[in-house]
């Protein structure tokens, strides 16, 4: 029998790399419902989104990065973050290197009535903070109620 | 009886790491080596200087970071990647680090810690003699 060694898939491991395609088809391409913006886990930067009364906010996890090196544009109703980061220190050899290093690109679909001309960015503690104000007609207003 | 009394102990010792890491993130790291010493980066966002534990016990170098108020509550949101939880990462070291000088600094959210080589354990050059 011929032993074929490409791709660097070692003859002996063939068996785990069959398990791990199997898993991810069951948990990721497997699953018929995955929105089509959805992202692969682990894409950098990880982002959290929280809705507020007045504003929303946007918390982008990107320790180690230059605020200089990111690009932040809202255009309609999607915000873009864009950078880079440079993980390289150069000397040495490497154990490990999980760290993401690079460039990056995340869009994030805004809520409807938001004003961009209201918002503003905090980069502390390497998680990027954009809050983005809503616009004054579409806070939820307070009705009075009237007795007759 | 000797050895019933040690094993209790271990388990109380498993039983107290367990509860403190319990529910933690693992952070990102990168490991690397050079003939001084060995450098290790944690990407540790949302993490404080006061919120941080770097420790060595035995021959486990431990890292736990703690979220401050800020990232806990960025955490709670209408869509989350990255859980408002804490961070727990251990490695075990060996003979080699110098581990009276170790030093370790947090900046935006990446820790970096330096693991120095003990005299005895960095490469040595041979000198060979002509006869």
């Amino acid at each position: 029998m011929q032993v074929r060694w490409y791709d660097g898939y070692v003859p002996t491991f063939n068996d785990f790399f069959r398990l791990r395609d199997e898993l991810d088809q069951l948990f990721d391409i497997g699953l018929p419902l995955s929105n089509i913006r959805s992202v692969p886990r682990g894409t950098f930067p990880a982002i959290n989104i929280q809705e507020q009364k007045d504003s929303v906010c946007i918390d982008a996890c990107l320790p180690g990065v230059d605020p200089k090196d990111v690009d932040l544009t809202i255009e309609d109703n999607a915000l873009t973050i864009k950078g880079r980061r440079n993980t390289g220190n150069g000397g040495g050899n490497y154990h490990r290197r999980e760290r993401f290093s690079g460039e990056f690109t995340r869009i994030v679909s805004l809520p409807e009535g938001l004003d961009s001309n209201k918002a503003e960015a905090r980069y502390h503690e390497g998680i990027l903070s954009i809050t983005i104000a809503r616009a004054e007609e579409k806070k939820p207003k307070q009705i009075a109620v009237s007795v007759a | 009886m000797a050895d019933k009394n040690t094993q209790a102990v271990v388990r109380k010792d498993d039983a107290e790491l367990a509860s403190r890491i319990k529910d933690t993130l693992v952070p990102q790291v990168d490991i690397c080596e050079d003939r001084e010493s060995v450098t290790l980066y944690a990407d540790l966002p949302g993490v404080a200087k006061d919120g941080l534990d770097v420790h060595i016990e035995k021959d486990t170098l431990q890292i736990y970071g703690r979220r401050s108020a800020h990232a806990q509550a960025a955490g709670t949101g209408a869509y989350t990647e990255m859980p408002a939880r804490d961070y727990y990462r251990a490695f075990t070291i060996g003979e080699e680090v110098d581990r009276d000088h170790i030093s370790a600094q947090l900046a935006n959210g990446v820790l970096k810690v330096v693991l120095p080589k003990s005299e005895r354990a960095k490469p040595k050059k041979i000198d060979i003699k002509y006869a």
